[in-house]
């Protein structure tokens, strides 16, 4: 079938167009930008990291004040301190242990200074241990008028995973039991 | 003057001579090339999140989210090492079972001139924060208080006296273990 004049005539204008360096060269650009615009995206999906938080913990620091001799005298003094009825929490893979800094210490032989609360099957009785320590501590405050400081010392044996040793901590915390819980080492 | 202005008149020629000739140079390649090196400047170089390509797994925990602190490092385990790598890309290690050699050596002098850095940095930019001198450790799953002793008596000796446990978030909350405690004993008296 023959074609007419005008329709070869537009079918060559057409071809002419399109195999023009202008729309060439557009087309590239704009491809570009789409396949840049796709790898960014991959990119900064891959490098997004997922939310994290930290449970915080610190050392205890020795006081030393400079003493302030301008107008002000300005003196720090400590937050808390670590005193011999500060309580003391021992963890070790078969039992959570309790009781005051004197009873790990100075009176280690009384075995009235400290109070045991077994795992039940390998999984520590944090609840457990929280409530007995309350319960203790009312009582010392009670009878002995040894009011509690909100300061506990937590001392994980070595083989207790840092996984745990962690939840315990803030556990210890967020039962408003302890304000701070500082970690220690050196007792078993 | 003629012969000046012919001269100029040929040079200007053969430019727009040369400048409608078609090109065979393919730029694509080349600009894709670019590109991409400009597209990775642009992500490393502006907050780029310290844990990407360190191997640890932190626990997933609720925990207080926190702005970025001055010290961060991760540490895990490989091959009875045990590993610290920080937000420099530093890489310290030292055997599982003792800390010591030149790894945990190392370790200790870097944590000192990290607080060093610090201490200058919040003097001289009368910037004092809590969070620049406080340390994130993110642990790995595997990791038991024996190989995370030596990392906190460092941060002590150092003088680093706050630092945390970094925490991984989940959308939902997290709940306590049930206390699977068959009856509420009176706790045994240590003998």
């Amino acid at each position: 079938m023959q074609t007419s004049m005008t329709l070869r005539f537009r079918i060559f204008g057409t071809k002419k167009r399109l195999s023009s360096d202008k729309f060439y060269f557009t087309l590239n650009i704009i491809a570009l930008i789409g396949f840049f615009g796709v790898l960014i995206g991959m990119v900064r999906f891959l490098t997004l990291a997922s939310q994290f938080g930290a449970i915080e913990t610190e050392f205890p620091i020795l006081s030393s004040p400079v003493h302030d001799v301008s107008y002000h005298r300005f003196s720090e003094r400590p937050a808390k301190r670590i005193t011999e009825y500060t309580t003391m929490i021992v963890l070790t893979p078969e039992a959570f242990f309790f009781g005051d800094v004197r009873g790990f210490s100075t009176d280690l032989p009384d075995a009235r200074k400290r109070f045991e609360i077994p795992h039940v099957d390998g999984e520590p009785q944090l609840g457990s241990t929280i409530q007995w320590i309350r319960k203790w501590q009312k009582e010392r405050s009670d009878k002995l008028g040894i009011r509690a400081d909100n300061l506990a010392i937590l001392v994980p044996s070595n083989q207790i995973p840092m996984a745990i040793v962690i939840q315990v901590l803030e556990q210890l915390k967020r039962e408003r039991l302890f304000d701070r819980v500082i970690l220690g080492a050196g007792i078993l | 003057m003629r012969r000046r202005h012919e001269k100029v008149y040929t040079a200007y020629r053969r430019l727009k001579g040369r400048l409608l000739e078609k090109s065979h140079i393919f730029p694509t390649l080349f600009l894709i090339g670019v590109g991409l090196v400009l597209m990775l400047l642009c992500l490393t170089n502006f907050n780029l999140d310290p844990r990407l390509g360190h191997p640890t797994e932190p626990l997933v925990f609720e925990g207080k989210i926190k702005e970025r602190t001055g010290i961060w490092f991760a540490v895990y385990l490989r091959e009875q090492n045990v590993v610290v790598s920080t937000a420099g890309r530093d890489v310290f290690s030292w055997p599982a079972h003792e800390a010591r050699g030149k790894g945990y050596e190392d370790f200790q002098k870097f944590l000192k001139d990290k607080a060093k850095t610090i201490l200058h940095y919040e003097v001289t930019a009368e910037n004092l924060a809590d969070r620049n001198s406080e340390a994130v450790l993110s642990l790995d799953q595997n990791l038991t208080y024996f190989h995370v002793k030596p990392i906190l008596l460092a941060l002590a000796d150092a003088k680093i006296s706050r630092y945390s446990f970094e925490t991984k978030l989940v959308k939902l909350s997290s709940q306590t273990a049930p206390d699977r405690s068959r009856k509420k004993e009176a706790p045994a008296q240590h003998e």
